[in-house]
């Protein structure tokens, strides 16, 4: 499988860290030169350094032969904008995306990205999860 | 002072602008001139002081503090009630998402979009935006005369 990833942030590194051991080949978009360098020390020569929502970028990355494309970065219209390019200029086969302002969700699904997903809403739900039930009880005890 | 969030003048044609620069506050005075009912939104307040002077007093072209990339303030600009929406901020990608906002969930019916990058123009066309891309329309004129 190629995947093309957007963004060399901590969720991209270490997607990408996950994709190279599993034997699936990857490019990294990234436009911070320190943090595409930091990605080649690690796993090799598997970046592009460039705005992941300019077509020529895209191309340099071998989106055109592209099974998936992920948008990891920390900016939700970069995310949906390289996702919908990937997919409608480049043929990618599926687009997954990170989606930082929950709000962004359900449009996303509606504008065409194959599956999102939705961090902040992830994390605020997990932390839920710790401070409902026993650990509110803990927590009362120490007041 | 709030703005105001309703449309002021209900016989008169609706905008809304998003991106208060050269580009958004040029067109504003244009079409309010003409007698366009305007919302602007802009992230930057100190952007509106590049509107046209008095423009603003009769509540003619009323100016939204707002992320155009958000839905919420979109409606809060009354983009479901305009006619025409048009993105014009510096950066691609919050004008298309923008103008896919205004398009597709809030139903405008003319959507305008300014793209730099010339390569996306044809996907836009097939989501129904209007693209205008400022480095197209340059290269376009330069070559003419360098031509002539």
């Amino acid at each position: 499988m190629y995947v093309v990833i957007l963004g060399a942030g901590k969720v991209g590194f270490a997607l990408a860290r996950w994709l190279v051991t599993s034997d699936h080949e990857v490019a990294v978009i990234d436009w911070d030169p320190s943090r595409c360098a930091a990605l080649e020390d690690e796993l090799g020569g598997i970046s592009v350094v460039g705005d992941g929502t300019d077509a020529g970028v895209l191309a340099r990355a071998g989106c055109n032969r592209a099974d998936v494309f992920v948008g990891a970065g920390g900016v939700d219209e970069d995310n949906l904008i390289a996702c919908q390019l990937a997919r409608h200029r480049f043929g990618a086969l599926k687009t997954i995306s990170l989606v930082n302002i929950p709000e962004h969700e359900a449009l996303f699904a509606l504008l065409g990205i194959d599956v999102t997903v939705n961090a902040t809403d992830m994390i605020v739900g997990r932390l839920k999860e710790e401070l409902s039930g026993a650990a509110i009880l803990d927590l009362e005890e120490m007041r | 002072m709030l703005p105001a969030l309703n449309w002021t003048s209900p016989g008169s044609r609706r905008a809304v602008i998003m991106g208060c620069g050269q580009i958004g506050s040029s067109i504003a005075g244009i079409l309010a001139e003409d007698g366009w009912s305007l919302h602007m939104i802009d992230l930057d307040p100190a952007a509106f002081s590049l509107l046209p002077a008095g423009m603003m007093n009769d509540g003619q072209v009323v100016a939204i503090v707002g992320d155009g990339t958000l839905e919420s303030d979109l409606r809060k600009s009354s983009t479901q009630d305009a006619e025409v929406f048009v993105a014009v901020s510096g950066k691609d990608a919050r004008n298309a998402l923008a103008a896919q906002i205004a398009k597709h969930v809030l139903q405008v019916k003319t959507v305008i979009c300014r793209v730099n990058d010339p390569a996306s123009k044809e996907m836009y066309e097939q989501f129904g935006i209007v693209t205008v891309s400022a480095t197209a329309l340059v290269t376009d004129m330069i070559l003419q005369a360098a031509r002539s």
